[in-house]
């Protein structure tokens, strides 16, 4: 009996350890994802000139997924009627879309790219995307070293802890 | 093709209600369809009262939603209000609407074009873009199925079963574009004389306002056979269309630059009817265009249509042969 429960505390901790660094790992992946996302945006607005609301449709459908999704939510919450003069982006959270693997912040570049393409000519509208990319590409390096360091971490943590708790049950 | 736009007031505003400040929007919203059917322009200028053009007259939006009886009472814009518009009408991309905004328009879905006015941003002579901004003119775009009937035996040569390369003139706000839609929605259809069954008709839609065209997708009813190149340059998509589309008519709006003219040369000299419409008070005024009255002693036009709104928008005035010899009188209100 204290054996089978010695195992149950052992694995559930091990599990919740595996958890956490799963989010660490998923985390680069998704920002990918994001970057994926701008770079097919690039292509709609600069090559097509496609207006934001109809780019992020097109873009969403064809990526599918919770990225899909998500940009679809920021092309609807624009058509809102609004007395807003700029991009109202509101209630269209990252975090709820990715089920917390990305928080809000870091949707930041993508919002800020949305912005400034705004009120861009075609002339100046690829100083925007260089610069988005540039934060996403160093947010996926950050997120990377962070997922080397923080997912063999926790997964070590959480089968040390199982035997901690055990010992002192024992 | 969709057919989303309907002809109730309120459902025919709606795209232009979008744009609006919310107070504006929810006082027009509030006011009778019959001023609604009557609505042709919204006016906003910074500092002034939003106007309201009816079909006969003007009125101010009174700040109680109500048409106001005197200047006091009228709901005005501000420059920030005005600002928040343009961004919403270009749909935050201005970037997608700078060629148009460059010739002083965009065009809204559905087919309604707002007039812009302000500080022009000049780069080699030419407008580059709109610095402030200060006056937006809201056209409201109707369709008026059946406004071409009285003109349109004219416009179809019955012997040989083709239709006629024709030009519809008139003034601003006459009903050239109403018009000539219907004629490409009849065209299409077919049915309209014994032995017609449709044409194929190619619809240069550069300003996107004869088809109304949202994503690409026209939101009027051109019938089954019509082609829309929907923001194409009129002259190149003429030619683009003779090339590809093997149209029977090339149905247009507002020809009046050099390459236009080339273009309808070209269009009649390979057997393509041109159906178009240009901005003259008369035939005679069209023709002190220089290329205009070399597009008329070239005889590419079989028939002139001249509209006023003596009767109301839409009210044939004369039809007129490759000549200019008057075979249908007017007075004949289109709508």
């Amino acid at each position: 009996m204290k054996l089978a429960g010695a195992s149950l505390v052992l694995i559930a901790c091990a599990l919740i350890g595996f958890r956490v660094a799963q989010g660490y790992r998923d985390r680069p992946k998704a920002l990918r994802k994001l970057l994926q996302a701008l770079i097919e945006l690039q292509g709609e607005v600069e090559y097509h000139a496609t207006p934001i609301p109809a780019a992020l449709r097109t873009v969403g459908t064809r990526l599918g997924g919770w990225c899909g999704g998500w940009l679809i939510d920021l092309a609807t919450a624009q058509s809102r009627p609004t007395d807003a003069g700029e991009l109202v982006l509101q209630g269209v959270s990252l975090a709820a879309a990715t089920d917390g693997v990305l928080n809000d912040a870091d949707a930041e570049p993508f919002v800020r790219l949305l912005r400034s393409i705004a009120v861009a000519d075609r002339d100046h509208l690829q100083q925007p995307f260089l610069a988005a990319r540039a934060d996403l590409e160093e947010a996926i390096r950050a997120a990377q070293d962070e997922a080397n360091q923080g997912a063999r971490l926790w997964q070590y943590m959480g089968v040390l802890a199982g035997v901690f708790i055990v010992l002192l049950l024992l | 093709m969709s057919v989303a736009n309907s002809n109730r007031p309120k459902v025919v505003i709606e795209q232009v209600l979008a744009v609006l400040p919310l107070e504006v929007a929810r006082w027009l919203e509030a006011l009778s369809d019959v001023w609604l059917d009557e609505l042709e322009e919204i006016r906003l200028r910074v500092g002034q009262p939003v106007e309201l053009c009816l079909r006969q007259r003007s009125a101010f939006l009174g700040s109680d939603g109500t048409l106001a009886q005197s200047l006091d009472a009228s709901m005005r814009i501000s420059a920030g209000a005005l600002a928040q518009v343009l961004q919403r009408l270009t749909q935050f991309s201005r970037y997608a609407v700078e060629e148009d905004m460059r010739q002083g328009y965009v065009t809204l879905p559905g087919g309604h074009r707002v007039g812009i006015a302000g500080r022009a941003v000049v780069e080699a002579g030419r407008v580059r873009a709109f610095r402030h901004v200060t006056s937006l003119n809201i056209r409201i775009s109707r369709d008026r199925p059946g406004v071409a009937a009285s003109v349109l035996p004219a416009l179809y040569d019955r012997a040989s079963r083709r239709p006629l390369s024709s030009l519809i003139v008139s003034p601003p706000q006459c009903g050239k574009t109403t018009l000539v839609r219907d004629v490409a929605r009849r065209f299409s259809y077919g049915g309209f004389a014994p032995g017609d069954h449709g044409m194929k008709v190619a619809v240069i839609d550069e300003r996107s306002e004869i088809a109304g065209s949202v994503d690409g997708i026209p939101q009027f009813d051109l019938g089954p056979r019509a082609d829309v190149l929907d923001g194409c340059p009129k002259a190149e998509g003429m030619m683009m269309a003779i090339r590809s589309l093997s149209p029977h008519v090339v149905v247009t709006d507002e020809i009046g630059r050099t390459e236009d003219a080339e273009a309808v040369l070209e269009a009649s000299l390979a057997g393509v009817a041109v159906v178009a419409t240009a901005h003259a008070a008369s035939l005679d005024a069209w023709r002190r265009r220089p290329w205009m009255e070399r597009l008329f002693l070239a005889r590419a036009f079989d028939r002139y249509v001249v509209l006023s709104r003596r009767k109301g928008p839409g009210t044939v005035e004369a039809i007129l042969d490759a000549e200019g010899r008057v075979i249908g009188r007017g007075g004949v209100e289109a709508r």
